[in-house]
């Protein structure tokens, strides 16, 4: 990994531009066996165009948000509609230079995937598709100063932002605890917590 | 517009913050016809624009300022304060963009302003802490800045009487540097806290810790609940305004209390743009004003003028009201209005983790932190500066069920950075007395003007020498207490010993028109009263003639409560 770096190589553009999803409908199933060899490698959801992002972009973006949260006993970021908020949000509170990056990520990361694995990001395989964003995170955060780097970024933070704000993440959240207790075993505060909670703690 | 209003008044006041409410309220409960007048909108109590119930989920934009602002450079100071820059309160602060001051490009200075009825009464943070005699000696003993002519013990009937009226929670500590009043119960330390606190009564019984001082009810108060104000329910949303009415402001207590009286007047929407002044009289007969909605400009008249504009924009007024006798300013005849701007500062401190308490859980959203009052002051042995600073933190239950999208990491890798260490951990953040400095200044700008044509003030202030030798032992302190309280894994917060030291981050700028019993180093007498006009008074921040290290706010209220009095008995006497 230390010899890539995340600079846009415009020497590249129109090669790229062909690879790159956005340019491949994502959903365009018949294109995996003749590139990758495996059908099973369409592991991606296919979304439809949100508010903001096109069908392709939505699919490539609800994976990553996917990968970045993770699986385990949390709330996926399907559950927490994390990119369907993003993209009911973007189109009124976003900034013409946040939209552009957030737009470009799925290439950026495509070209990157293409660098990599030599092939588009929607036809690698699940377990290759989350090392790969595992790799793209780590320079992301080593190499801070890239347009590719701000973008990923940029749209890591939103996510986790909408993530931990969803109501899915906060089946705790008391809105009128009524006082403050800073010494309380654990039984003692989940007590407080169904008693005082909107039922929505399980 | 609130109310139209025409008439003569005993006493105009303008501003409705913290301040401009302790005086309308005062002032009309003494009998005088008052009118305010304010800049910004009005607000009712509870507001429509109150979010204080919404549930994270149901926030706009999930409190995310909108991101086309930033792109735009719209907000650029509120920016910079991270934890402040949230949606769900941005209606209560100032955009600089629409509301522009200026300041050297390499000496930036932060102005954190809220033009509303309420004035920043609505997001302040609520910490109410005494000066002690120890803070008024400061000036006279080195020798910097104008002595204050007045003591704790003049000041003291009138902290007693604000801190009843609002109703302040706390213990008696009976620590010399931090005078006790008569409080409301106490909030409860987090089991974090009181380690760190036990443990330094024994390694450090000269650095005690205690717990936050504030203007949030916690119970039934007579004064509060005549008003219709309730008891805080710990849900820690106060900067977006509060339904129950249980945090302290002007529009849930001396705003109603004032209106009770049937002498109260207010007009909002209206700027005033500077007060008028009659050569022969001698005297300030009202002020201009530019109605925000029309541009229209109209003068109003009063027998007595107020200033509680918010330190700043009343230095402002004062500047921008030039006539014949004061080409400098108005009551400038010392030559000082402007002069002497400070604030609290920061930039260090420390946090570590709290270890052995895993099993130990916190319930509620407590409005408040812990308190380390300035114990510096008499404890220069290992330290190279003069006066001193305190801490101001808490220790709060780490997240760890919650990722933050901040650092590397995805999945469960991303979870498990996020769980490490104990689950509570504690922080310090220092909050130093500046010395007062003539050349921290306000002035107006010569050449660039807001958009009714007046010039904008210009803020030329820095932290300098004295302010960073602090800054620098600050950090080692925090250090210090935290790994005496017990904490580990300590982590000192120390900016580069010569980081420039920005003015306004602690949103407690005061001075400009300091108070002083010389009318040639100061611009107002002990009764917040302007030496050169006798019916002008100021009773902001702008008269603090040092800035101490407590949050300002308290003693800012006592003096105006205490000069609207004063002032009232003077035109009662018929000496006005
Ligand atoms: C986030 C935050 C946290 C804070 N926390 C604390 C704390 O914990 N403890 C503490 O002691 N202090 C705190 N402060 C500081 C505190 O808010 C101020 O000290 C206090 O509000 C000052 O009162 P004031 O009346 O002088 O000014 P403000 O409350 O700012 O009121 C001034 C009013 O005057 C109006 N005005 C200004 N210019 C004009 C004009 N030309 N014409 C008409 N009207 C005008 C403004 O619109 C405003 O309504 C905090 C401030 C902020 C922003
Ligand atoms: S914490 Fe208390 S004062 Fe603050 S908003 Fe909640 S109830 Fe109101």
């Amino acid at each position: 990994m230390t010899e890539q770096t995340m600079q846009y190589d415009p020497t590249r553009r129109n090669f790229l531009r062909i690879c790159c999803v956005s340019g491949v409908p994502i959903g365009l199933a018949a294109c995996a066996p003749a590139v990758t060899g495996e059908a099973g490698a369409w592991a991606l959801t296919k979304r439809s165009s949100g508010s903001f992002f096109d069908a392709e972009q939505m699919s490539v973006l609800s994976d990553m948000a996917e990968l970045i949260i993770g699986d385990g006993p949390w709330p996926s970021a399907s559950d927490a509609d994390c990119v369907t908020f993003l993209d009911d949000m973007l189109g009124e509170w976003g900034g013409p230079i946040l939209k552009a990056r957030l737009s470009r990520l799925p290439a950026q990361l495509n070209r990157f995937s293409i660098r990599q694995q030599l092939r588009s990001y929607v036809y690698l395989d699940q377990p290759v598709r989350a090392q790969l964003l595992a790799d793209y995170d780590e320079l992301a955060f080593s190499d801070r100063n890239s347009e590719a780097s701000v973008s990923y970024r940029e749209f890591k933070s939103l996510v986790l932002k909408i993530y931990n704000t969803s109501t899915e993440m906060n089946s705790d959240y008391v809105r009128v605890p009524g006082t403050y207790f800073g010494d309380l075993s654990e039984t003692q505060q989940l007590g407080l917590v169904r008693d005082k909670s909107e039922g929505l703690a399980t | 517009m609130s109310t139209q209003a025409d008439a003569d008044f005993d006493a105009i006041v303008v501003g409705s913050g913290i301040t401009g409410g302790w005086v309308a309220k005062e002032l009309c409960e003494r009998g005088l016809k008052v009118l305010v007048i304010e800049r910004g909108r009005h607000l009712d109590h509870p507001s429509e624009e109150y979010t204080d119930g919404e549930a994270p989920w149901e926030l706009e934009y999930r409190g995310l300022v909108p991101d086309y602002l930033a792109e735009n450079n719209r907000y650029e100071m509120m920016r910079r304060k991270r934890h402040i820059y949230r949606n769900e309160h941005r209606q209560f602060f100032v955009d600089d963009a629409e509301h522009p001051y200026s300041y050297p490009e390499d000496r930036p200075f932060m102005w954190t302003r809220g033009y509303q009825l309420g004035g920043r009464s609505l997001t302040w943070a609520r910490q109410c802490y005494r000066w002690s005699q120890q803070d008024f000696d400061a000036n006279r003993k080195d020798g910097h800045g104008s002595p204050w002519p007045i003591g704790y013990d003049d000041l003291a009937p009138w902290y007693d009487k604000v801190e009843n009226f609002v109703g302040i929670s706390g213990n008696s500590d009976g620590i010399d540097t931090l005078p006790d009043g008569d409080f409301l119960k106490p909030w409860e330390m987090s089991c974090a806290e009181e380690l760190v606190a036990a443990n330094l009564r024994m390694e450090r019984p000269d650095r005690p810790m205690i717990i936050g001082r504030c203007a949030n009810l916690t119970e039934e108060h007579e004064p509060a609940r005549e008003l219709g104000r309730g008891v805080c329910q710990a849900r820690s949303t106060c900067s977006r305004g509060c339904v129950y009415g249980a945090y302290f402001s002007s529009l849930s207590a001396t705003l109603p209390a004032a209106r009770r009286t049937g002498n109260l007047t207010l007009v909002t929407d209206a700027t005033v743009e500077s007060v008028v002044y009659d050569d022969t009289l001698r005297k300030v007969t009202g002020v201009r004003v530019i109605h925000t909605r029309d541009r229209e400009r109209r003068t109003f008249s009063g027998r007595m003028v107020f200033l509680n504009a918010g330190s700043l924009n009343s230095v402002h007024l004062l500047l921008n009201s030039r006539t014949r006798q004061y080409p400098s300013g108005l009551a400038n005849s010392s030559g000082m209005l402007g002069s002497y701007i400070m604030d609290h500062f920061g930039g260090s401190g420390a946090s570590g983790d709290v270890p052995g308490l895993d099993d130990r859980y916190a319930f509620g959203r407590r409005p408040v932190g812990i308190y380390v009052p300035n114990y510096r002051q008499e404890q220069l042995d290992d330290a190279d500066f003069l006066r001193g600073y305190g801490f101001q933190g808490g220790a709060q239950q780490r997240k760890s069920e919650r990722p933050n999208g901040n650092g590397p990491g995805i999945g469960s890798d991303m979870w498990e950075r996020g769980k490490n260490g104990p689950r509570w951990r504690m922080s310090l953040f220092m909050y130093g007395e500046m010395l007062p400095n003539q050349d921290n200044r306000a002035s107006l700008h010569p050449t660039k003007t807001d958009r009714y044509g007046t010039p904008l003030l210009h803020l030329d202030c820095e932290g300098r020498d004295n302010e960073k030798k602090m800054r620098a032992q600050g950090a080692k302190d925090a250090v210090d207490l935290l790994t005496a309280g017990g904490c580990t894994n300590v982590r000192e917060i120390a900016p580069e010993p010569n980081a420039f030291v920005m003015l306004g981050e602690r949103t407690h700028e005061m001075g400009g028109a300091c108070m002083g019993a010389d009318p040639r180093s100061s611009v107002v007498n002990s009764w917040c009263q302007t030496h050169d006009i006798a019916n002008l008074f100021i009773s902001d921040g702008a008269v603090m003639a040092s800035c101490g290290t407590a949050n300002p706010s308290l003693t800012y209220m006592a003096l105006s409560g205490r000069a609207a009095h004063h002032a009232a008995d003077l035109l009662q006497e018929g000496k006005l």
